[in-house]
């Protein structure tokens, strides 16, 4: 639209050669437009056109309206403890993965070393390669009775009465910022490392401490990267399946579960609901980190 | 005095940052040590450490057919999502960076709008529509719908690489009378060989590592491998599962050393800066 208003077309060549690149512009797109409105878009608005559908005559829900569905989930307080858990999860893994990413992310970043710098890299990124089952069943192990995280304990004379993490909120978040940890070290350090070494020196040379300079210097520049991270770990937490399937062992209420379950049983209608409830979850994450990612800019 | 003190605070602090640095290294790595030491186990059930060193769940693999089949299904399944993803996405690219469209905002959204979605809302949304229209449990249909959702890793990726690309080689080719395709294979193509191989290395990964999105796409009997691996996980505890995992985790080392590789080759850690950059 700029592009056309800002350059008037000189000559009847140049207007048809842009014609000509509108045109395959459009034959360069089509594929991936029509494979994303045919199977992404049309398929999601199929897919929530159930949460309406009434299951009286012939019991799928794919056609009539109602809003029965969407009040049962939004009235009944087995679903609002569902919803509550979930977002306590999210949340809590959400602190916690930034809270181990950070310390990691700065020590790449600070460190002198570069083979320490591509280890610290490797180490944070090789968990993303491996099957998120494989870590799930890892820490099922670690955490099992008579796991490892129990002789530890006992050997080191802690506690023989290992406390109980598995088929437990704690255990799933554990296994979560596992999960999810690779998201936000990146972030975290790409923003650390756009900070110039000038601002930081500058900060010292005026006599700060290495505290003040970190406080109102560092991390107030790599906030930015700190949420954008938190944002992409909240996301993926809430659509992750095999972690609390795993490691909650159905003991755990959370949402992507019950969607499981309740698709599995072809309750169609309501697994709509539930996916239509945690999608605009998702969304407001994204608008709510988003607001925040804004006002953490410095200029 | 003051110097020596802020040096003695230096050194407590670097001490303090290896130790917090060492503890998130181990969080990171012991569940992937445990899974490897628990494969070689000599019983059954968990215990720790192991009583006894046996290679018996490492022949087990091979007891159960599931894992053979579910492993060439999960490698031709994120082969031929990878390909359709990288060379769509690719044409996608050109057309954002070079072509003149409107509502380029709307459509590159709707593109990138899979990455916000729920991966297991995606995954029953797309089992509904499938079974509705007709294509469950077919291998087409799994493989479009990885292709939707590897396509956003490599968009960005390539058109990151491409906005760096300086237009007048193009422009030159063209005058000298090289078609479009030509001036895309001979020009632009060389350029951006390596973001399109971490993009398709990207797409493969996304594609293999895909569980939620897939669950409920396939029939009972045909599994990709983590499906597999997640149903025998849930029902069964043996170190099987301990031994499979630990070749995939062999697997995934063997991929990241290629990958460093690859990336030591072409300029791809700048590559994934500029893609950060874009997206602000």
């Amino acid at each position: 639209m700029t592009a056309a208003t800002s350059s008037k077309p000189r000559g009847r060549g140049r207007s048809a050669a842009r014609a000509r690149s509108a045109a395959a512009g459009w034959f360069l797109l089509l594929p991936a437009l029509l494979l994303v409105v045919l199977f992404f878009l049309v398929p999601m608005v199929i897919f929530f056109r159930y949460g309406f559908g009434t299951t009286e005559d012939n019991g799928i829900g794919d056609s009539g309206f109602t809003l029965e569905h969407y009040k049962s989930f939004l009235t009944d307080g087995y679903y609002i403890d569902i919803l509550l858990s979930t977002v306590k999860i999210a949340a809590i893994a959400t602190v916690f993965s930034v809270l181990v990413s950070y310390p990691l992310a700065y020590a790449m970043w600070r460190t002198g070393s570069d083979w320490l710098r591509v280890t610290l890299g490797v180490v944070a990124f090789l968990p993303m390669l491996v099957s998120s089952v494989v870590r799930a069943y890892g820490w099922q192990v670690v955490l099992a009775d008579h796991g490892p995280l129990a002789w530890f304990l006992d050997v080191a004379h802690i506690s023989d009465n290992p406390p109980e993490l598995l088929f437990q909120t704690s255990g799933v978040v554990i296994g979560m910022v596992h999960m999810f940890l690779p998201f936000v070290v990146y972030p975290v350090y790409t923003s650390l490392q756009q900070i110039e070494p000038e601002v930081l020196e500058s900060s010292s040379d005026l006599g700060a401490s290495w505290f003040t300079t970190f406080r109102r210097v560092t991390f107030r520049l790599s906030l930015p990267g700190l949420v954008a991270g938190a944002q992409i770990c909240f996301t993926l937490v809430l659509g992750s399946l095999v972690i609390p399937s795993i490691l909650g062992g159905g003991r755990v209420k959370f949402l992507p579960v019950t969607i499981y379950n309740d698709t599995s049983s072809v309750e169609w209608p309501i697994a709509s609901v539930e996916s239509t409830v945690l999608l605009v979850g998702a969304l407001a994450a994204v608008l709510v980190f988003g607001a925040v990612s804004r006002r953490t800019k410095v200029k | 005095m003051a110097s020596s003190s802020t040096f003695r605070a230096a050194r407590v602090r670097r001490l303090i940052l290896h130790v917090i640095t060492a503890l998130c290294v181990f969080f990171v790595l012991a569940p992937l040590v445990v899974v490897i030491l628990n494969s070689f186990s000599s019983v059954s059930y968990n215990k720790f450490p192991p009583p006894g060193f046996s290679l018996k769940w490492y022949e087990n693999i091979f007891q159960v057919p599931e894992f053979g089949n579910s492993a060439v299904y999960s490698l031709v399944l994120a082969a031929l999502s990878t390909v359709l993803a990288t060379v769509i996405g690719a044409m996608a690219s050109y057309a954002f960076v070079r072509g003149r469209l409107f509502a380029k905002g709307l459509i590159s959204g709707a593109i990138l709008a899979s990455l916000v979605v729920p991966k297991i809302v995606l995954g029953v949304g797309l089992f509904v529509f499938f079974a509705k229209i007709g294509g469950y449990g077919q291998l087409w249909s799994v493989v479009v719908s990885h292709a939707v959702i590897s396509l956003p890793f490599v968009v960005t990726l390539v058109s990151a690489a491409m906005v760096g690309l300086d237009r007048s080689l193009e422009e030159a080719s063209r005058d000298l009378g090289a078609s479009p395709f030509t001036t895309f294979r001979q020009i632009v193509l060389p350029q951006i060989r390596v973001s399109i191989t971490v993009g398709a290395l990207f797409a493969f990964i996304v594609s293999f590592d895909q569980l939620e999105s897939t669950i409920f796409l396939l029939k009972p009997g045909t599994e990709t491998l983590p499906i597999a691996l997640f149903n025998y996980t849930i029902k069964h505890q043996d170190p099987t599962v301990a031994a499979l995992s630990s070749l995939m985790i062999l697997f995934s080392v063997a991929l990241v050393i290629v990958a460093a590789v690859l990336l030591k080759r072409g300029n791809a850690m700048e590559a994934l800066r500029r893609t950060q950059e874009s997206q602000k």
